[in-house]
């Protein structure tokens, strides 16, 4: 088992009294595969958005490869290797593909090496063809998504987390997704997915998150069972 | 009864062609299901019904009117509904607001929300004064079918409406839509990705590539792994 | 470690390599400059110095495009800059008696100072948008009062005259431009060498950041990007930009009065980018000929007529060609020199 990158303890977030995220520990170890999985509202983004900077918690801490991170500015985490994607596809709209995946390069300051990682990043995910040409608005939204990912992915990221990936792909690109990530070495992934297809094919580490806090973490195909998870998500399988 | 026709419609995002000679029919209280890979045109299509998007051909009649090239409220008030992917509803505005936004379609002085839809999604009446954007992804998406239904359609466009949705709620969609078909005797022309609630819902497929449909069949056509690989791989 | 971060830092300039549409470009602006050059074979004395105005005063134009037009701030005070050029220019050489280079890099320096100031404070906290552009009216309004308060040192109201000409020494022999070709010369070269040096800048990875943070500031920072700072190097640069423009002007013109830092030149500044076509440098530049050509015109007719017509020119504009003058040319000439190249159908 390789060491602890990630790590939050005792994460609190609410928002006028809601509680969002309610006591959440979580370890994450580097080149792990972990999926959250949780009804609507459950709290799984807000967790997401408390890992990248984006909110600060009202209580707990967040360590990254030893490092705390609370408080630090957004652009430096993904310096450090934290990548995100968001649950909505977010990319730049008046710019070509390529164009987005060159940013993307930049941010995490690999411009000057990386020029034929933007081709290779084109391959796989399937936009060689429109890479100049299109703009990423008129994208798909599936195809946004692909392009978001090939965003984070350039970066090299030692965390990557991915919120909801599968949303708007065919049963095809789910697969080629899973498989995708499946392959993927050196790094730590966390997704957040409603998709139990993609689930089940990624059979991972699956945390289930429920009122803001976490309710079940274990191998996927235990959670899948357990009656509490079918009652508040799953539904009759 | 033939609700809706659509013939030989060409749409385009400025020079790129898009839709390329769309053809289908769809009867009261059928509902129907529009597949195909990302990018085939599916949401334009939509889009093209609803009138945000022109098309440079083609026709589009609704039990006997030309709806063709009308603008999007005119469209409304005839009675088609859309509910876009990713919800749509006004974040800003309570649940309330949202289903009185909704009502604006109807035809008639007095506009009222129709009962029903508390029957139909419970959970929006405990939540009325609630601001939209405060609603979870599954609560929003009650919310965007509630307020559609709301208009009292005859035409319902759903696009993607379980993307981002939990399992046993889109199950409960399942259920839902052709409940709220049978007793409302609205049409619904349904996008979906998951094959899943897509089977379960309809009664015919379309399948889209490249602008065009290329293959119509019954739900139980597609348990067949190979035509699934045929129409849908990438 | 250093190492590696300069080599980012350069591929930032690192340009992609020329398209057609560029090379349409360079012809169309080379054919441009060149037909400027030769201009005082024809022009008179006084045309002569009229273009000589526009084309510092599109210097102007440029450093205002080169931030609105790329990172979406808009400065609605922006002549603060230009003002703030002029008159550190005007004092230092005029009764500092400071030689022309000093003065002029203090005229920038003191320009780069206010934005980066002021800058700070507003960038940093997250101002953007139509906040952004009220405060930065402020300071054109505060540096206008400033002026007319200190009459004693500035002039006032009627500002000060007899500015001395740019002298530079070079290779040991000095030379002053006080005559109406060289001074033609001096303002044709140096706006030549701002558009080409904005151009240059902007065509590598650097405008593709710029252009990213206008688009998705958010997504930028997730990315990585430090946002703000790059926003406050960006409108650091345009003050400066502006700051050369003025004291080239009054260096030209050899007076300086409190209308150029106020927020009727403010404005303008604002008509030209907008009406010349935002974020194409060549635009904001060819909209401050036309509008200062036709405000001439007009105010020789009658003063009173020419904030009318240019209400009704603007409004034109926006209606006629909502994205300036540069993309009605654009869809006019249809889109086989400015696209990317043939648009393909968006499935793979």
């Amino acid at each position: 088992m390789s060491q602890v990158l990630l790590s939050a303890k005792g994460l609190k977030m609410s928002f006028g009294g809601v509680k969002a995220v309610n006591h959440v520990d979580l370890d994450l170890a580097g080149d792990e595969l972990l999926c959250i999985i949780g009804p609507n509202g459950a709290g799984k983004t807000t967790l997401l958005n408390l890992f990248t900077g984006i909110l600060r918690p009202q209580a707990g801490a967040i360590s990254f490869a030893g490092r705390a991170m609370v408080g630090r500015p957004l652009y430096e985490y993904a310096r450090r290797g934290i990548i995100r994607k968001f649950q909505v596809p977010s990319v730049f709209s008046e710019m070509s593909i390529k164009q987005n995946l060159e940013v993307a390069l930049l941010g995490v300051g690999a411009g000057g090496a990386e020029a034929g990682a933007v081709d290779e990043i084109l391959e796989l995910i399937g936009l060689r063809s429109q890479a100049d040409q299109t703009m990423a608005d008129e994208l798909a939204h599936g195809q946004k998504q692909w392009l978001e990912i090939g965003m984070a992915l350039i970066c090299r990221p030692k965390v990557l987390l991915l919120d909801e990936p599968a949303s708007g792909m065919t049963k095809e690109e789910t697969r080629k997704l899973a498989e995708m990530l499946l392959d993927l070495d050196h790094l730590s992934t966390i997704v957040i997915e409603h998709d139990m297809a993609f689930v089940r094919t990624l059979n991972s580490r699956t945390v289930v998150m429920h009122n803001g806090e976490i309710i079940r973490d274990d191998q996927f195909s235990v959670i899948e069972q357990d009656p509490l998870v079918g009652d508040i998500y799953l539904g009759r399988q | 009864m033939t609700i809706i026709e659509i013939t030989d419609i060409f749409a385009s995002y400025g020079p790129v062609p898009v839709l390329v000679g769309v053809d289908f029919s769809l009867a009261q209280g059928e509902i129907l299901a529009l597949l195909g890979r990302n990018g085939v045109g599916k949401t334009t299509l939509l889009r093209v019904l609803i009138g945000l998007i022109k098309p440079t051909r083609g026709r589009i009649s609704m039990a006997g009117q030309d709806l063709t090239g009308l603008p999007s409220h005119r469209i409304a008030k005839m009675g088609v509904a859309y509910v876009p992917q990713g919800r749509g509803i006004f974040p800003k505005l309570t649940v309330f607001e949202n289903l009185m936004v909704g009502t604006r379609a109807q035809t008639g002085k007095k506009r009222v929300i129709p009962e029903e839809i508390f029957t139909y999604f419970p959970i929006l009446k405990d939540r009325l004064d609630q601001p939209g954007g405060t609603l979870s992804g599954g609560e929003q998406q009650m919310l965007a079918l509630g307020r559609a239904l709301c208009g009292r359609p005859k035409l319902l466009l759903l696009d993607e409406p379980s993307e981002g949705i939990q399992p046993s709620i889109v199950q409960q969609l399942g259920v839902l839509i052709p409940e709220i078909v049978k007793t409302e005797g609205v049409s619904v022309l349904l996008v979906e990705q998951n094959l899943d609630l897509a089977l379960r819902a309809a009664q015919r497929c379309l399948v889209m590539e490249k602008g065009s449909i290329v293959h119509e069949g019954h739900p139980d056509d597609f348990n067949d792994d190979k035509v699934v690989k045929k129409y849908l791989a990438i | 470690m250093t190492g590696n971060k300069l080599r980012n830092l350069l591929a930032l300039f690192r340009q992609r390599p020329l398209q057609a549409r560029d090379k349409l470009f360079l012809v169309v602006i080379g054919g441009l400059f060149l037909l400027l050059a030769v201009y005082p074979l024809w022009g008179d004395s006084y045309s002569l110095s009229v273009m000589r105005d526009v084309l510092i005063m599109s210097i102007f134009a440029l450093s205002l495009d080169f931030l609105w037009g790329q990172t979406g701030l808009l400065s609605f005070g922006h002549s603060a800059f230009f003002g703030i050029g002029a008159y550190v220019m005007a004092l230092l050489t005029l009764k500092a008696g400071l030689g022309s280079l000093t003065a002029l890099v203090c005229a920038m320096a003191a320009s780069a100072s206010v934005a980066l100031l002021t800058g700070y404070f507003l960038i940093y906290a997250g101002v953007r948008r139509e906040y952004f552009a009220i405060v930065t009216l402020a300071l054109a309004l505060v540096g206008q009062q400033i002026l007319l308060s200190f009459a004693n040192v500035t002039g006032g109201d009627a500002g000060l005259i007899d500015i001395p000409f740019l002298k530079f020494g070079l290779f040991g022999a000095e030379y002053t431009f006080d005559d109406n070709l060289s001074l033609h010369f001096l303002a044709l070269v140096s706006a030549a060498v701002v558009l080409l040096t904005l151009w240059l800048v902007l065509r590598g990875y650097y405008g593709s950041i710029l252009k990213a943070i206008l688009n998705n500031e958010q997504r930028a920072l997730a990315l990585g990007h430090n946002t703000s700072a790059h926003l406050l190097i960006a409108f650091t640069v345009s003050a400066i930009l502006a700051g050369l423009a003025g004291a080239l002007f009054t260096s030209t013109q050899g007076i300086v009065t409190p209308e150029l830092i106020g927020p009727i030149l403010a404005t303008e500044v604002i008509v030209w980018v907008a009406v010349g076509g935002r974020g194409t440098l060549v635009g904001p530049m060819v909209g401050c000929f036309l509008v200062i050509r036709m405000r001439q015109e007009i105010s020789s007719i009658s003063t009173t007529l020419w904030p009318l017509v240019l209400g009704v020119f603007f409004v034109l504009v926006v209606f006629v060609a909502p994205g300036g003058l540069a993309t009605l040319v654009r869809s006019l000439t249809g889109s086989r020199f400015f696209s990317a190249g043939k648009k393909e159908r968006p499935w793979t």
